[in-house]
């Protein structure tokens, strides 16, 4: 009881600081935000600032506010950007432009019916490249193999980067170095593997989604295109008795049994074992083809990044293979979408879109566009095949709750495949008859 | 002995008024809705209308974008059939009924241990700063740690283990998660046990020791029931903290932007995941799957406390 | 035991330093040579205390390194301090304006939650009517609400108002401020009623036959008798508010908005695509845990002590 007014002066010296506080950043209204009278653009974006995928979007967003006069906010959101879309949807708070990979677009807003159609982009003709349009540079079959989740809008991505899913080796392994062309092939060059102390394959335990690659791979190989999606989809299960579906299963088991995958997979967090690899200690990575760029800074010294792609296994199996797009979706909310479509197909110019290769060193979603020296394989085999999507194109809750928890259990080696076509099918009908 | 432990039903008697007090009564009754008013609607606000709120969201379908439609009891109906939600609530049940009786076990033995022991404020000190830091942080050193070429592993291998456990596979990795929690709750559980068991006065002690009883003795007929209340606060706090377990298991079974391993979800990461991961935005099931939860902490809460305060009587 | 409890807070204003339940019962045992089993106990608990102390090192140290260097040999000291990580997490990882976005939101939302819950804890604590006890319930309830529970409600109920109001709620530090301050009332509530019902009612009542107000015997004598509880109080808020990550990952979007946890997050995604920049990452995580480390090496002892005689009632 010394000093009450010392207290007394706290007390409201405190509200008086809380009040100020909030007076300096309370007086941030949403009217404030909205200026209506310039044109603007707000991108978030799936990179964050340090990245060189950042940099190389910034040169260009820079040079489109110079060039039109355009205000452009860009907020560099980072992975879970589609997250935020969703949310900020909740409250009308969305971007004019938002960037990430085709299976977090659809499920996102396309699914929705919250993407709008960019059919006029495609029309559009590209900034600097004296009549060509959208359509004209980047390949039709990237815009064909797009699902539309159930949604009525089929162009609502345009992509501006690609990644190829394909098996990653050192070119200068005295091991192996003949790329294998089949999978009995490559079963021969992971005995040789293992008998010179070194895994064959390099995995990490939780990264199921890149694990899974192996399986879908397989079933493309052996059952054909769009045979992965018929197993997800069906909603009886019948489809996993094809038998072609244990022989997919046996295959892996088989890698499993034998050793082929890198000791100490099934106990390790990504990137763990893909570090490992370009450390010399396994021979092959199935990945995308973000992998060199991803792992450049742990790569053995004198590493010289090759690829082919996934082996056949028979004579008359699909070669297609399998292909991730990135690209820009305008959301149907958005308040300035017309200044997005014209920053999507400013972005299309050669030049621009040459960074995603020179700077950031992945492929750009023009073939003109030349790629990467460490991605000069996948560039070819993209050349050369038919190009289908990762399971499918199905992607998101199935994948997550119905299928990945019992392809762990083959993939890490706890069950056999015998056992997984069993349990992947109870799993399946159990996700079908969940959602009623 | 068995007082309530929250303060309830304590409210009232200390300030029972007194003979010819009523002046100091008098103007605490004139100052009563204007002090409780400000807290009381923030409570409205933020706690009782979004519960019902969500109450009624988990009868609807709704993406957040498109209406929402009546959808009754079939989100329920949904998530009894789900086998995630049933491994997610075995999960947030293995939290609360493993992590707790090992952490108390811990916190009790600590208490022994530290009671008789130089250094014990430090040592409780170190032991209790976990508590403070956001847990994710944790998430991250541990998969750094226990990798397979981590230096958990190195240090094993220096010590001869050739073979050492595979910790961060995927039948480990709750296990794994489990094991943070207990580390970095034993420390907060441990300190309010010593506390408590500070107030007992050492003539109990000395008085048991005159009757002959030895260690164990002395903790289960003088320690055990004088911490009693103390006990069951701290089973009751560790009901509700169990069943909010989020960021740890986000971080820690999720390699990079990815959901992790649906083996390692607790009830909260369900909610999460049905309305904002992987663009599913189920925001109905999300709800149902949050009154659940809800449902489930009040129960064992409940439960608990009318368990506990039996066996106070018992002892 | 409740008497026991219950002294304290009378010897807080005389000497401020002294924490409650500051009982001179420290001594319980008397001096005997510790068992077999104690001895095991002992070490036990040095070996955790190294493990503990050994992460706080070695967290600081990793901060210091080389990304590379620390793919290769994840236990090191460094060769040459790097506190490039520190400037790249700062500039342009964000933790810069993550820090500054954390400190303010903290310290506002622990400063208003505590403003708002002493006089409704001050109420419940001493007041006789039958309706106090219901309310108490409340609050008490509340406590065991979990977060994920009021997500999405209190998420739409934010984006109406922020449409009626145009003030701005989501992504906004202020929007977060008034989540976290709604949301801490009832742990505030709960500790102070604790703090308060131990006050003596004596001084109250002299203080009443003096002819003071309520209000002024509420500021001027029962405040500051239950400073030490309000500083407690205040700190649990300021350690809840620093490491609040549900409603900071929904709620706030934009870069310039983002807390330290978030800052954090974000930072953890990149390492998809372009590879982890583990030392970027540790530079991060110091930032999040120095200064709950800090405050904890500098009023520890209040802390500990205030929040588990705050439980222990």
């Amino acid at each position: 009881m010394t000093h009450p007014n010392a207290w007394l002066k706290v007390a409201t010296g405190a509200i008086l600081a809380t009040s100020v506080a909030f007076a300096a950043s309370g007086c941030t209204t949403t009217s404030a935000a909205t200026d209506d009278s310039s044109k603007s653009l707000t991108y978030w974006s799936m990179w964050t600032e340090t990245e060189p995928q950042a940099a190389v979007l910034k040169t260009s967003l820079d040079a489109f506010e110079k060039d039109t006069g355009i205000k452009v906010d860009v907020q560099w959101q980072g992975r879970k950007v589609l997250e935020k879309v969703t949310t900020g949807l909740l409250s009308g708070d969305v971007p004019d432009l938002v960037d990430q990979a085709y299976d977090k677009i659809g499920p996102a807003l396309a699914a929705t019916n919250q993407a709008a159609d960019l059919a006029p982009v495609l029309a559009a003709k590209i900034p600097g490249e004296d009549g060509h349009t959208v359509a004209d540079v980047i390949p039709a079959k990237y815009f064909d193999i797009l699902p539309s989740y159930g949604g009525d809008v089929k162009n609502y991505m345009v992509p501006y980067s690609v990644s190829n899913v394909s098996v990653f080796y050192n070119k200068a392994n005295t091991v192996a170095p003949t790329p294998p062309a089949t999978w009995d092939e490559l079963l021969a060059n992971c005995q040789k593997a293992v008998e010179a102390k070194l895994g064959c394959i390099a995995a990490d335990g939780d990264a199921t989604w890149a694990n899974s690659y192996w399986f879908d791979y397989l079933v493309n190989r052996n059952m054909g295109d769009g045979a992965f999606q018929k197993l997800m989809e069906d909603k009886t299960g019948a489809a996993w008795d094809d038998a072609g579906v244990l022989k997919s299963a046996q295959q892996i088991q088989e890698l499993v049994d034998k050793g082929y995958i890198i000791k100490g997979y099934d106990a390790s967090k990504y990137p763990e074992q893909q570090n490992a690899w370009a450390a010399n200690k396994a021979l092959y990575f199935l990945m995308g083809s973000w992998a060199p760029a991803e792992t450049a800074k742990y790569a053995a010294e004198g590493f010289e990044y090759g690829a082919f792609n996934f082996p056949s296994t028979s004579a008359g199996s699909s070669n297609a293979n399998d292909t991730l797009l990135f690209g820009f979706a305008v959301p149907k909310k958005a308040a300035h979408p017309e200044e997005a479509k014209e920053f999507i197909a400013y972005f299309s110019n050669k030049d621009r879109m040459s960074g995603i290769s020179t700077d950031a060193d992945n492929l750009a979603a023009r073939p003109d566009v030349e790629a990467p020296a460490q991605l000069a394989d996948v560039a070819g085999i993209l050349a050369e095949n038919e190009t289908r999507l990762p399971t499918d194109g199905i992607s998101s809750d199935i994948i997550d709750k119905g299928f990945n928890p019992t392809f762990d259990k083959l993939f890490l080696g706890k069950v056999s495949a015998e056992e997984y076509v069993k349990e992947a099918k109870a799993a399946s009908i159990a996700y079908w008859n969940a959602k009623g | 002995m068995a007082l309530p432990a929250l303060p309830v039903a304590r409210g009232r008697n200390t300030g029972r008024p007194r003979a010819g007090m009523s002046a100091i009564e008098r103007s605490r009754r004139r100052l009563y809705w204007p002090m409780l008013l400000p807290a009381l609607l923030l409570m409205l606000l933020f706690y009782v209308v979004p519960i019902l709120y969500a109450g009624w969201l988990s009868l609807h379908t709704w993406d957040g974008i498109n209406e929402l439609t009546w959808r009754g009891m079939d989100n329920y109906v949904q998530l009894a059939k789900d086998p995630i939600f049933i491994g997610s609530i075995a999960n947030t049940l293995k939290i609360l009924f493993v992590v707790g009786i090992i952490t108390f076990v811990f916190a009790f033995a600590l208490t022994m241990v530290l009671r008789e022991m130089t250094g014990r404020k430090f040592v409780r000190s170190v032991l209790f700063f976990p508590t403070l830091i956001n847990a994710m942080v944790f998430g991250i050193f541990a998969g750094f740690l226990f990798s397979p070429a981590g230096p958990v592993n190195k240090i094993l291998a220096l010590v001869g283990v050739q073979d050492p456990p595979k910790w961060l596979a995927q039948d480990n990795l709750f296990n794994l998660i489990m094991i943070v929690m207990i580390w970095s709750a034993t420390g907060y559980f441990t300190t309010i046990i010593m506390s408590a068991v500070d107030q007992i006065p050492a003539y109990y002690y000395e008085a048991a020791g005159l009757d002959g009883a030895g260690p164990w003795t002395k903790f289960r007929h003088v320690t055990l029931p004088l911490a009693w209340d103390v006990i069951s606060v701290c089973a009751v706090l560790w009901t509700m903290s169990s069943v909010k377990v989020f960021e740890l298991i986000l971080v820690f079974g999720g390699s990079t932007a990815q959901a992790p391993p649906t083996s390692t979800w607790a009830t909260a990461v369900y909610v999460y995941q049905a309305a904002f991961g992987g663009g599913s935005r189920e925001f109905g099931v999300s709800a149902a799957a949050a009154i659940v939860s809800l449902a489930l902490v009040t129960v064992l809460t409940i439960g608990l406390r009318r368990m506990l305060r039996r066996e106070a009587i018992e002892i | 035991m409740n008497q026991v409890l219950t002294q304290s807070p009378e010897s807080a204003p005389a000497a401020p330093a002294q924490a409650p339940a500051q009982v001179p019962m420290r001594k319980p045992g008397r001096k005997t040579r510790p068992s077999v089993g104690g001895m095991v106990g002992r070490v036990i608990v040095w070996l955790l205390v190294a493990f503990n102390l050994f992460l706080v090192v070695w967290m600081v140290t990793t901060s210091l390194r080389d990304t590379r260097d620390i793919a290769r040999e994840p236990l090191g000291l460094p060769l040459a301090p790097h506190w490039e990580n520190f400037t790249t997490a700062w500039n342009t990882g964000g933790f810069g304006i993550a820090a500054i976005n954390s400190v303010v939101a903290t310290l506002v939302s622990s400063l208003l939650v505590v403003a708002i819950a002493a006089p409704a804890a001050y109420v419940l604590a001493k007041s006789t009517r039958r309706l106090s006890s219901t309310f108490t319930l409340l609050f008490v309830l509340g406590l065991g609400v979990p977060g994920q529970v009021l997500l999405v409600p209190i998420y739409v109920m934010l984006a109406k108002f922020q449409d009626l109001s145009h003030l701005k709620m989501i992504n906004s530090i202020q929007g977060l401020i008034i989540v976290m301050v709604g949301l801490g009332i009832p742990f505030t509530v709960f500790l102070l009623a604790g703090f308060f019902r131990s006050l003596p009612v004596e001084i109250e009542e002299a203080a009443a036959i003096d002819g003071s107000s309520g209000i002024r015997t509420f500021v001027q004598i029962v405040l500051p008798l239950a400073r030490s509880g309000l500083v407690t109080a205040f700190m649990l808020a300021v350690i809840s508010g620093w490491n609040e990550t549900l409603f900071s990952l929904v709620m706030l979007t934009t870069a310039e908005n983002r807390t330290l946890p978030i800052a954090l997050l974000a930072f953890l995604d990149q390492s998809q695509f372009n590879g982890a920049d583990w030392g970027g990452l540790f530079a991060g995580i110091v930032l999040v845990v120095t200064p709950v480390l800090a405050l904890f090496i500098w009023l520890g002892r209040r802390i500990v002590e205030g929040m588990t005689v705050g439980i222990s009632k």
